[in-house]
């Protein structure tokens, strides 16, 4: 029991990573990953809802009747959705700024509505809990990576400290759109290069 | 029909408790909301309009009257257009001999690297002392004295539109 639950921690973490294995809720990775900072910020937003919705979901998941599920999974979420947005928007503005939409957007989140329809709707409360901090630190990893690089390359800082010399003539377009489909595509190629079972294809 | 009842009564039971969630939380965060909404505003007064100690909204949300030692000195105005990518809302300031004070670009969703420079000091700083037939960009208007930023010339025309726009406005009697 005590390693199936590390395993359902570790495994958000490489081998079923929400962004780069399961290649879901891709739009808010790609879109908010301008900065190390946004990555950071949306990642930690992330956390408390896919944990939240992971414990809250499969504690009920007992109660409620299959034909109801997925509005009585979208209210739960959309709930720690608003708790995070009010929160950020009163303790940290400016972050909340720079996320704007994308952090209402959570709640049409495919990954947290994934892993509520996938998992936490079949697994008990402690499993469900550990995929959603598995799950979290997945997210959050991979999405801070995202926005280190682009931000380095783009704008020359990384959490908006300046790290290349001021003779660094920034490659704008990373910091544009373009530049994160560039970087997703890399990242995973690592990812398939270096952590892939039965190695490079 | 029993089984019709118990999906009515679980959705209500969960909306319940949501709400009643939320409406904690709304009211534990409200007053921090709307405190740093003000305390922004107050600063962005303050930045456009250094020379004054007071402000006295005239048109709420947009004109505000700026009094130093006790006589208006001067008005602070907000500026809304369409730019790039969305609506661009600015504050400035306007002395009493008609020179812009500053500059001051509060919400924007311009493109980062590009658009979004317009809310650096070196594009906004160009601005100050200048007086109404100035508000212009260099390559559009002979009289203009602005600058636009490379690549992001929509967006700068924006702001110095939206701008040159409200000081007409005022100086026609258009607003108070």
């Amino acid at each position: 029991m005590k390693k199936g639950l590390l395993h359902e921690l570790a495994k958000g973490i490489l081998a079923e990573n929400p962004i780069l294995i399961i290649m879901l809720g891709l739009c808010p990775a790609l879109a908010v990953s301008t900065s190390a900072t946004n990555g950071l910020g949306m990642g930690a937003a992330f956390c408390f809802v896919v944990i939240g919705s992971n414990v809250v979901i499969s504690l009920i998941r007992g109660i409620v009747p299959s034909q109801i599920r997925i509005p009585v999974y979208i209210t739960v979420i959309s709930t720690f959705v608003t708790i995070v947005d009010y929160a950020l928007k009163a303790y940290v503005p400016l972050l909340s700024r720079s996320l704007g939409v994308f952090v209402p957007l959570m709640v049409v989140n495919c990954i947290v509505m994934g892993r509520a329809e996938a998992f936490a709707s079949r697994n008990g409360v402690a499993a469900s809990l550990m995929d959603g901090i598995g799950m979290g630190i997945g997210f959050t990893l991979i999405i801070t990576i995202l926005g280190g690089i682009r931000e380095l390359l783009g704008n020359g800082t990384l959490f908006g400290l300046a790290v290349l010399p001021a003779g660094y003539q920034p490659f704008l377009v990373f910091i544009l759109p373009p530049g994160a489909f560039l970087v997703i595509g890399f990242l995973m190629a690592a990812q398939k290069k270096f952590f892939q079972k039965g190695g490079a294809r | 029909m029993k089984s019709m009842l118990r999906l009515v009564l679980v959705l209500f039971l969960v909306c319940g408790i949501a709400a009643g969630a939320l409406s904690f939380v709304n009211a534990a965060t409200k007053d921090r909301i709307a405190g740093f909404a003000r305390l922004e505003r107050e600063e962005a007064l303050k930045q456009v309009f250094p020379g004054a100690e007071e402000f006295r909204e005239v048109l709420p949300g947009r004109q505000w009257e700026a009094l130093s030692g006790g006589t208006v000195a001067g008005h602070v105005f907000a500026a809304s257009i369409q730019g790039y990518s969305g609506p661009i809302l600015s504050f400035f300031g306007l002395d009493s001999g008609s020179a812009v004070t500053g500059v001051r670009v509060l919400t924007h969703s311009e493109t980062p690297g590009l658009g979004a420079k317009i809310t650096e000091e070196k594009f906004l700083k160009q601005f100050s002392g200048r007086s109404v037939g100035e508000v212009a960009l260099r390559r559009d208007d002979p009289q203009g004295r602005i600058d636009a930023i490379t690549a992001a010339t929509i967006s700068s025309r924006a702001v110095t539109a939206s701008l040159r726009a409200t000081i007409d406005g005022f100086l026609k009697g258009d607003l108070q």
